[in-house]
């Protein structure tokens, strides 16, 4: 496989404003890549830059290992699907497509040829002698397609295509356009703010910040291994933690919750599990849990006898799963990877602990969201883990940060009521240790 | 529409009425009455003022005052659409300034302006006293008084009717339209004569409706500049209805001169649209 856009310490700065900081990528021959992140990123600077429609400021282009970096867009081989389309309005479909192809000086039968390939593969033959303003905005979106790809360019660019229509042509055209990559081995470098978008239809994904590309990747590495925070909260709903110095995230579907009538039982059962290894850990830990314990203790006195009893009994477990996890970290084990020695993953070695409030369920298809309040004077009694509240502005607006989101398939548990009192769980290698 | 706009309507649709309908209305009217002897109108009906018109000297003048106006409006459009394309390209504050600057001539009276241009041309006006001191010419240059200054006077004056016009449609068109040519392979050039001037041509067409109206029945430039032979239609219906007092001839005169003002323009029309096709947006 051979590079074919190569980014060499790429930099765009606009008067004093920074738009673009020095940052380098490589997208493969007949790759499908994402340049993903929210508006004011730079994801669409970087792609103008590769179309040729800004100059960097400093750093260097390459297409396919020749620099381009100062050549006219109309001298660089490839093509754009731009935002709102860009069709010329005083053309048919068929001369809007037929442009390139007569800017190039092709021969009339060749022309003719392509011409009707590309009608024929976008389906948009019968349209041919429409103006752009007598088709649908899918079939415009189609037309500005077709007249990209006639062109057979080493590379197409495209700049959020889908984002002016619904939803549900929005995903049709999200397959077709996959398949057309797939069918044309064309390379696609691709601008969207949606994630879930990106998701689809990606290969790898550059997720873009202010900026900075903060991690490239695979869709499944984006969301399984979030490397910074931005990525974490950008893509899929996450649920942040202080540990420690660091950050960690935990994502939705690996958020157990625990009613409170039914944590008793639970943790007889895990109390025989975990024991033995928590008192092959440490000595110290055993200290620390006596203290954090106490403390455990002292915050549910408040909520009432019955429930301190119980606070209490799930203090001690949380300690001694900790202490585990900490045996196993020093002795160099990867971080999130299944190790040995590590409680069985039916539940009983999980962290948290942290009591709440359940304040709304939402179905989303077969999947039910629990949005759990967590208390406001949780001391969060397995000690390992506080609420991730020093960056507000990481959360998007208008959620709560001391909300954690559980999801589960609907059905999978037991019903949960509203106002119902919970636990909440999950297992350490479900963490995504996180830098900022 | 005019039901929900009604009210706001009103006054414009009134006022048209009053001041245009009306008085047009008057002067076809007027163009079939019989003229007394010393101007007074009488109350017959005649077809004789048309049938005078038919003279080839009428319709020589009417023939050569529809030639200026085509090339002035040619001219025009030669030289507007440069400046405002030279315009749109300028940042927000240059152009206000360039704006203010096309607008600022009509802040002096049109006639006042004409004669500005006769004491720069004429044998003893600046341009040729500056000639003659700098030694280049040793007679002076007859300037003033032939068609080219007629031209000249007109395409000066109704040149902001091309370029302000124009200047909008570039305003308004779509950057990234351009920015898809050039993504196509098409060079600047090729970007301009495909997508900027087809794009721009309501602009076009609304600047050289106005430039070409306004110079086939201008009788102030053609009067000031133009000197005794070379009098085009509006002078001639000028004369009519002031000197002459033969208002029926004159308002014939009119009527030809405005239907045949709209016969060019209609061609004009037909002539643009095939060539660039309409423009939806």
């Amino acid at each position: 496989m051979t590079t074919m856009i190569r980014l060499k310490s790429v930099e765009k700065r606009f008067g004093d404003r920074v738009v673009i900081s020095p940052l380098s990528l490589e997208v493969e021959e007949g790759e499908f890549l994402t340049l993903l992140g929210p508006s004011g990123c730079g994801k669409t600077t970087l792609l103008r830059i590769i179309a040729g429609f800004e100059t960097p400021t400093s750093g260097e282009v390459l297409l396919d290992g020749k620099p381009i970096t100062h050549l006219p867009p109309y001298r660089r081989d490839m093509n754009m699907v731009f935002q709102h389309y860009a069709l010329f309005p005083h053309m048919t479909v068929e001369d809007n497509i037929r442009f390139g192809m007569k800017m190039k000086k092709l021969p009339l039968d060749e022309q003719n040829r392509r011409l009707e390939e590309a009608l024929e593969y976008t389906n948009l033959s019968e349209y041919r002698r429409r103006r752009p303003h007598e088709l649908s905005g899918g079939q415009q979106q189609r037309v500005a397609v077709a007249r990209a790809i006639v062109n057979k360019p080493r590379v197409l660019l495209l700049d959020e295509p889908l984002s002016a229509l619904d939803y549900q042509l929005r995903r049709k055209l999200q397959v077709e356009l996959k398949n057309l990559q797939r069918d044309l081995g064309i390379t696609f470098v691709y601008v969207t703010h949606d994630q879930e978008e990106a998701m689809a239809m990606s290969d790898r994904i550059a997720v873009m910040n202010r900026g900075v590309i903060e991690q490239v990747g695979t869709p499944e590495e984006i969301y399984l291994r979030p490397r910074t925070l931005f990525v974490a909260m950008f893509v899929g709903e996450n649920n942040l933690f202080r540990k420690g110095g660091t950050t960690v995230a935990v994502r939705p579907e690996n958020i157990r919750i625990v009613p409170e009538s039914a944590l008793a039982e639970e943790e007889r059962a895990s109390r025989a599990a975990v024991e033995p290894v928590a008192v092959g850990a440490a000595a110290g830990a055993a200290a620390a849990g006596a203290a954090m314990g106490g403390a455990g203790a002292g915050a549910a006195a408040a909520n009432g006898p019955a429930f301190a009893a119980v606070a209490r009994g799930v203090s001690a477990v949380g300690m001694a799963a900790n202490g585990a996890a900490a045996g196993v970290t020093a002795a160099g084990a990867v971080p999130g990877a299944p190790a040995a020695g590590r409680p069985a993953a039916d539940g009983t070695g999980d962290y948290g602990g942290a009591f709440g409030t359940v304040q709304d369920i939402v179905f989303v298809g077969g999947l039910r969201k629990t949005f759990v309040r967590v208390d406001a004077d949780e001391p969060l009694v397995s000690g390992v883990l506080p609420l991730y509240d020093d960056a507000e502005s990481v959360y998007p607006s208008g959620r709560d940060r001391r909300i954690v989101i559980s999801c589960d398939t609907a059905g999978s548990r037991p019903p949960l009521r509203k106002g119902e009192r919970v636990a909440i769980r999950w297992a350490p290698e479900h963490e995504v240790t996180l830098s900022c | 529409m005019l039901r929900r706009g009604g009210f706001f309507a009103f006054f414009p649709l009134a006022w048209m009425i009053l001041f245009f309908v009306v008085p047009t209305f008057l002067v076809v009217l007027l163009s079939f009455r019989e003229r007394g002897t010393l101007g007074e109108i009488l109350p017959g009906y005649t077809l004789e003022h048309y049938r005078r018109l038919a003279d080839p000297l009428y319709m020589g003048i009417l023939l050569d005052s529809l030639i200026v106006a085509v090339v002035v409006t040619l001219l025009c459009l030669a030289l507007g659409y440069p400046l405002a394309y030279h315009i749109s390209r300028q940042s927000r504050r240059s152009q206000r300034v360039w704006l203010f600057l096309v607008i600022l001539p009509f802040l002096i009276n049109f006639l006042i302006r004409s004669y500005a241009w006769v004491i720069l041309l004429r044998a003893q006006g600046v341009v040729n006293t500056a000639l003659m001191k700098l030694g280049l010419i040793s007679q002076p240059l007859p300037l003033l008084y032939n068609d080219g200054a007629v031209l000249l006077g007109m395409v000066y004056g109704l040149l902001p009717f091309m370029v302000l016009p124009v200047y909008i449609s570039l305003e308004r068109l779509d950057r990234r339209k351009l920015e898809a040519a050039y993504d196509l392979g098409a060079t600047p050039l090729r970007a301009f004569w495909h997508v900027t001037l087809p794009l721009t041509m309501p602009g076009v067409l609304t600047g050289a409706t106005l430039v070409f109206v306004s110079s086939s029945g201008m009788f102030v430039v053609p009067e000031v500049m133009g000197g005794a032979q070379s009098a085009l239609i509006g002078n001639v219906i000028q004369n009519q209805f002031l000197s002459a007092r033969n208002w029926p001839f004159g308002s014939a005169m009119s009527v030809i001169l405005t239907l045949a003002s709209l016969a060019m323009i209609a061609l004009m029309y037909r002539a643009f649209r095939t060539a660039g096709g309409k423009e939806p947006m």
